[in-house]
């Protein structure tokens, strides 16, 4: 009943080419986002021209002269200024494990794009980098880069650099710094778990990680190329709906409706026709939707979770959500989904969780649903405990 | 018409019969926070910004977080941290549980059938030992201070995530009593509402019958003249909250889900799963607010200050826990829910591995248990190690900061954002705390 990993890194490969064609990315994706294979392995000054495959930006601008060099300028900097506390762990002469302060680590490139500490580094987005946001704190502030009692703030000449750096796409070059070790362990693995893995093959990187990895692979791979809505279209439904992005900087949407479940019937989800494109996630749960309703569900392309919870969809509206290819979550809890929705669901191979408690689905529909989709968790019944024995049953104190 | 003039006429207006209702609102809807409505962002409701911020905001896992805390001090060594074998265990015999190399002590039969679902946590550690401060560092991530009243980590979960549902409060305390966790130097809107008896629910939340809708409304109206000049020639933090409260209060009152509160909607036989106390009361009230959207529940049980006759303390004590905490995991599960709610299980301190002369059991800090489930944390795991009397930590360490910003980092808040208080101080959410991102599948 568990989730099988092999099943999943082969649906994110599936999912790669997507990723590769997907054309202009949003500017505010971090860096760490790149497929590897826009980064050519030459050196910066001998750049491939724009003919060599992906349009990137920085190869179609020409101008290679004028780019900041990331080896020759940036890191100097770095070097002189920070790396001496944000380093890869290590140990030092007299044995004694050292680890980044802050667990940010600015000598090598995985530290810098992969940062459990959020989004160092935003390509084009200079102000959304986290590291400039550091250094130009100003001197009082406690979070200021390097600290007062470390040295002096940077001149106004390096930042103006990694700005522009950063403007130009925060390319490294050839440079990926100091190699990241695999021997922490435990609690010290936890700053430098997101560093461990080989930055080349993301795929790979998802399978070692675990499911919540995936997730994120698998919303990075749906929202590639997906610019964000105006803020107009998406404003036209939050009367009766609360649309928020999945997570910062996506274009992707959670829309949910709690509070308001008594007036959303199908005609209110209806109009979240203009935004259908960019849900990932929607919570219906105890609204008054029909089967009628799913038609506008079916156009949503790239909903992930969707949240049926204590609705009156039947078999009828089950069988239009099996054509959401990328559908990983569904619950029916308490619908009216019997056997033949069950059994439309079985085409739904994306799916990894099913809640189907409380619905009049048999047994074996259930068992041939598992079977079907091997690599999803069903869940046909909770495992409710029995009720206290008399004995347990509080007495006295028990009760305060 | 002056101030004074106003004031005076507030007070003719004011009747018996209104003076109790407000009263008895005030007294249910204390600090009841206030939604997007009033704050004139409804469009979006109070939920998290579209555009970029330049922090790390965690993939939030945990749409809600349900946190359940024993207050006086739950013994590790006689519940999730038990030592067979060892001269400190006393009579407790260990449990095999449902997960691999997770066993749990006696009294929690049931929560052996979840062991698949929960990660406990068994090497936290502080340096406090004494209750209202240890309770104050659990809650805050902060230690007790004259200067400053640090957020509890609800307030801090709703100012950073906003409310799900604009019309019920996004932070609920059940069962607490005195010496209720505050929103600190957040607006009081933050604060939890409390309710005292999980089975009765929520008190004085409806209009009195004999007055109409109306008349209540031209009274709120009324309200809102005589406050008008005021407000205007005071803008202050406390006179602004005082009028959220009310309209936070009217909006709970016409909400369609006033009905969450109410546990007499579960049938017998759900309310037996979850066990006829006020902590399994409190479960079955927690489950129903966060499926209506509720971000932060907080379910207290009293107690647990085991200082003599531990065992026959705990007897009692744990049945009400092991019932209550299993029939939500399961009842979570079941209606997928558990993938989206974080479930904490959290007391102050543990007790003395040694037993005393009254067999007891008496306060220590240094090494004690905590429980993580749901929410994307992986189940079936014991997270760090004490020796085998229980005395020491002698596998990753976890501090109440760390603990408290794990479950600040699976319900999506960064833990490196800086909050500047009003008296221009910075604080995080879980201070210097780092969360234990490995726990999470």
């Amino acid at each position: 009943m568990t989730l099988f990993p092999h099943t999943l890194f082969a649906f994110l490969l599936l999912l790669a080419p997507v990723a590769a064609q997907g054309g202009e990315k949003p500017a505010e994706k971090p860096v760490e986002e790149k497929p590897a294979e826009e980064k050519p392995a030459q050196e910066p000054e001998t750049k491939p021209d724009a003919g060599k495959g992906k349009a990137d930006d920085k190869t179609k601008k020409g101008d290679k002269k004028d780019k900041v060099d990331f080896a020759a300028q940036i890191q100097p900097i770095l070097e002189k200024n920070c790396v001496e506390c944000h380093k890869a762990p290590y140990t030092d002469d007299d044995g004694k494990k050292r680890r980044p302060k802050g667990g940010v680590i600015l000598d090598s490139k995985d530290g810098m794009t992969k940062s459990k500490k959020g989004k160092l580094l935003v390509a084009k987005k200079p102000d959304d980098s986290k590291l400039v946001h550091s250094i130009t704190l100003p001197a009082d502030d406690e979070d200021r880069m390097p600290p007062a009692k470390k040295g002096d703030p940077l001149s106004q000449d390096d930042i103006d650099l990694i700005k522009k750096w950063i403007e130009e796409g925060a390319d490294f070059g050839t440079w990926t710094g100091t190699e990241q070790k695999a021997d922490d362990k435990g609690g010290d693995g936890k700053d430098e778990k997101g560093e461990k893995s080989d930055e080349k093959s993301g795929d790979k990187g998802a399978k070692d990680k675990g499911t919540g990895e995936k997730g994120k692979k698998k919303s990075e791979a749906l929202a590639d190329g997906l610019a964000p809505l105006p803020e107009a279209t998406i404003a036209a439904v939050t009367d009766a709906f609360t649309v928020e992005a999945i997570e910062v900087a996506s274009p992707l949407l959670r829309v949910t409706c709690y509070g308001r479940e008594g007036r959303i019937d199908d005609a209110a989800l209806a109009a979240l026709q203009p935004i259908a494109s960019h849900v990932h996630e929607l919570v219906l749960a105890r609204t008054q939707i029909t089967d009628a309703g799913m038609a506008t569900i079916a156009s949503m392309p790239r909903l992930s979770h969707l949240d049926l919870r204590a609705t009156k969809i039947g078999n009828a509206g089950c069988e239009e959500l099996a054509a959401l290819s990328h559908l990983t979550s569904l619950n029916l809890y308490g619908t009216k989904v019997g056997d033949a929705g069950i059994a439309a669901l079985s085409q739904c191979t994306s799916l990894q969780h099913i809640y189907v408690w409380q619905t009049p689905a048999s047994a074996d529909a259930v068992v041939a649903l598992q079977h079907a989709v091997p690599s999803a968790r069903v869940v046909f019944a909770a495992d409710l405990p029995g009720p206290m024995t008399r004995e347990q049953a509080p007495r006295g104190r028990a009760r305060r | 018409m002056t101030t004074r003039r106003l004031q005076q006429l507030a007070m003719q207006a004011s009747t018996t019969t209104r003076r109790d209702f407000v009263q008895g609102l005030a007294r249910s809807l204390f600090g009841l926070s206030i939604g997007s409505i009033a704050l004139g962002n409804s469009a979006l409701g109070n939920t998290r910004p579209l555009l970029a911020r330049p922090i790390a905001v965690p993939p939030q896992k945990a749409r809600q977080v349900i946190y359940l805390f024993l207050r006086g001090g739950m013994s590790h060594v006689d519940t999730l941290d038990p030592k067979p074998g060892s001269k400190t265990q006393g009579p407790v015999e260990a449990l095999t549980t449902r997960a691999d190399g997770v066993q749990l002590g006696q009294y929690f039969p049931k929560l052996a059938q979840q062991a698949d679902k929960v990660c406990i946590v068994s090497s936290m550690s502080s340096k406090q030992g004494a209750h209202p401060q240890a309770q104050y560092l659990m809650r805050t991530s902060f230690e007790k201070r004259g200067t400053i009243q640090h957020p509890s980590l609800g307030a801090w979960v709703n100012h950073s995530q906003g409310r799900q549902n604009p019309t019920l409060p996004g932070h609920v305390i059940l069962g607490g009593g005195a010496d209720m966790p505050t929103a600190g130097f957040f607006p009081p809107s933050l604060a939890a509402l409390p309710i005292g008896d999980p089975s009765t629910g929520l008190q004085n939340a409806t209009r009195p019958r004999p007055i109409s809708a109306g008349r209540f409304d031209h009274r709120l109206e009324l309200l809102a003249e005589m406050n008008r000049e005021f407000h205007a020639a005071h803008q202050e933090r406390d006179a602004q909250a005082h009028d959220e409260a009310y309209a936070a209060a009217v909006r709970l009152m016409r909400s369609e889900d006033l009905a969450a509160f109410d546990i007499d909607r579960e049938s017998t036989s759900m309310r037996e799963v979850y066990g006829d106390t006020p902590f399994g009361a409190g479960c079955l009230l927690a489950r129903r607010l966060v499926e209506h959207g509720v971000r932060f529940v907080e379910v207290v049980s009293d107690g647990w200050d085991t200082h003599a006759d531990n065992f026959d303390r705990l007897s009692d004590l744990t049945p009400a826990i092991d019932q209550g905490l299993s029939a939500l995991l399961a009842d979570l599960d079941g209606r997928g829910l558990l993938q989206e709610t974080l479930v904490v299980l959290a007391t102050e301190f543990g007790r003395t591995p040694d037993i005393d002369q009254d067999q007891g059991r008496n306060h220590y800090p240094k090494a004690f248990s905590c429980l993580l489930a749901g929410g994307g944390i992986r189940g079936g795991q014991r997270y760090g190690r004490t020796d085998e009397e229980g005395r020491e930590v002698i596998d990753a360490p976890v501090s109440i900061q760390d603990f408290n910003a794990t479950i600040a980092y699976a319900a999506g808040v960064a833990t490196d954002e800086v909050v500047t208080s009003p008296s221009g101080r910075p604080f995080k959410v879980a201070d210097k705390g780092y969360p234990l991102t490995e726990l999470f599948a």
